[in-house]
């Protein structure tokens, strides 16, 4: 995938915002969907608190990154004053090029046998 | 006993986060108030599964330090804001508090006899070059107009005053709290000025 310089600027991104980028790449979420679903993506290890993620949403909004979504999945069963968020074409490419450059990152480190419990790891 | 020590830590913590989203900036909780309350409303109907105690756990944890880190981050987001959008009011702000501190401890010198250097000196030097001279009382004199000019332009507000654009109206907009005293002060200062200026040209 070519990298725009629009994307660049957003890479390398703070790992709130990757974790965010990452929830809704699956789907179009709320906020405490988005908490929960970066819960499970880190095997429980992170917990965003509310404050860094709408802190997070605030900025990422601004930024192109991600924008309100005027549908909802199940307005029936849904409290109607959340709102839900989804992914831009932006945001898209942005996440994608930062799992990228993890990418590398990470096969560096297996090159030098950092990732334990993979068999090359100490 | 556990459940009552339970509900109580509970209630606390909630009463806390509220507290903490209530100091965020005016303009994050008109985005995000509704939206975080129902976050902990949330937390709290489905996080009962690890019991009151796990969900106060979780908001003395996790929630309230974040909500604090935010509350500063927001704050301080804010501020770098307002700094870049209003650094002319700064200046202005920071020009008329000089210039009160100038021309009180200049007053307070002569007429309380005070024993400090007199800051016309202290700032020029006792043999001062004309230039310097000549700034400093355009400064005493026109200090006030420029700030008041730089405190006020933010809230100047152009505007035509009729449908069919014959009239340009000024208009203030709302200026409310330390703003609206500095502009206030400034601008008593500068008909002060104004009026001495006039008094001595006419004698």
């Amino acid at each position: 995938m070519k990298t725009t310089s629009n994307q660049i600027s957003k890479i390398p991104m703070t790992p709130a915002v990757f974790q965010i980028l990452l929830a809704l790449s699956e789907q179009e979420m709320h906020g405490y969907g988005i908490m929960k679903a970066v819960h499970q993506n880190s095997n429980g290890q992170v917990h965003m608190g509310p404050g860094t993620l709408y802190g997070s949403i605030k900025r990422m909004l601004a930024d192109g990154l991600i924008e309100e979504s005027g549908e909802r999945p199940d307005p029936g069963l849904d409290d109607e004053r959340r709102r839900y968020y989804r992914l831009t074409d932006l945001g898209r490419k942005a996440v994608s090029a930062e799992a990228a450059r993890m990418d590398i990152l990470v096969r560096k480190a297996q090159s030098l046998h950092l990732i334990p419990g993979t068999g090359r790891g100490s | 006993m556990s459940t009552t020590l339970g509900s109580r830590q509970l209630n606390r913590a909630i009463t806390l986060a509220r507290w903490l989203i209530r100091c965020h900036p005016r303009e994050f909780r008109q985005q995000y108030e509704s939206e975080l309350d129902q976050v902990l409303r949330t937390l709290m109907r489905f996080g009962m599964d690890s019991g009151k105690a796990g969900v106060a756990n979780y908001l003395w944890r996790i929630c309230i330090p974040d909500l604090c880190l935010s509350m500063i981050r927001e704050r301080f987001n804010e501020w770098e804001e307002n700094m870049k959008r209003n650094y002319g009011s700064w200046i202005g702000a920071g020009l008329i508090v000089l210039w009160i501190l100038y021309v009180g401890l200049s007053l307070a010198r002569i007429f309380l006899h005070l024993p400090i250097k007199d800051p016309g000196n202290w700032l020029i030097g006792d043999t001062p070059a004309n230039w310097a001279y000549n700034s400093l009382n355009w400064f005493t004199i026109f200090g006030p107009i420029i700030a008041l000019i730089l405190l006020a332009a933010p809230y100047i507000k152009f505007s035509k005053g009729s449908e069919n654009g014959e009239m340009a109206v000024i208009r203030l907009r709302n200026v409310a709290g330390a703003s609206r005293v500095l502009i206030i002060v400034t601008g008593l200062i500068s008909l002060m000025i104004l009026f001495i200026v006039l008094i001595g040209r006419m004698l």
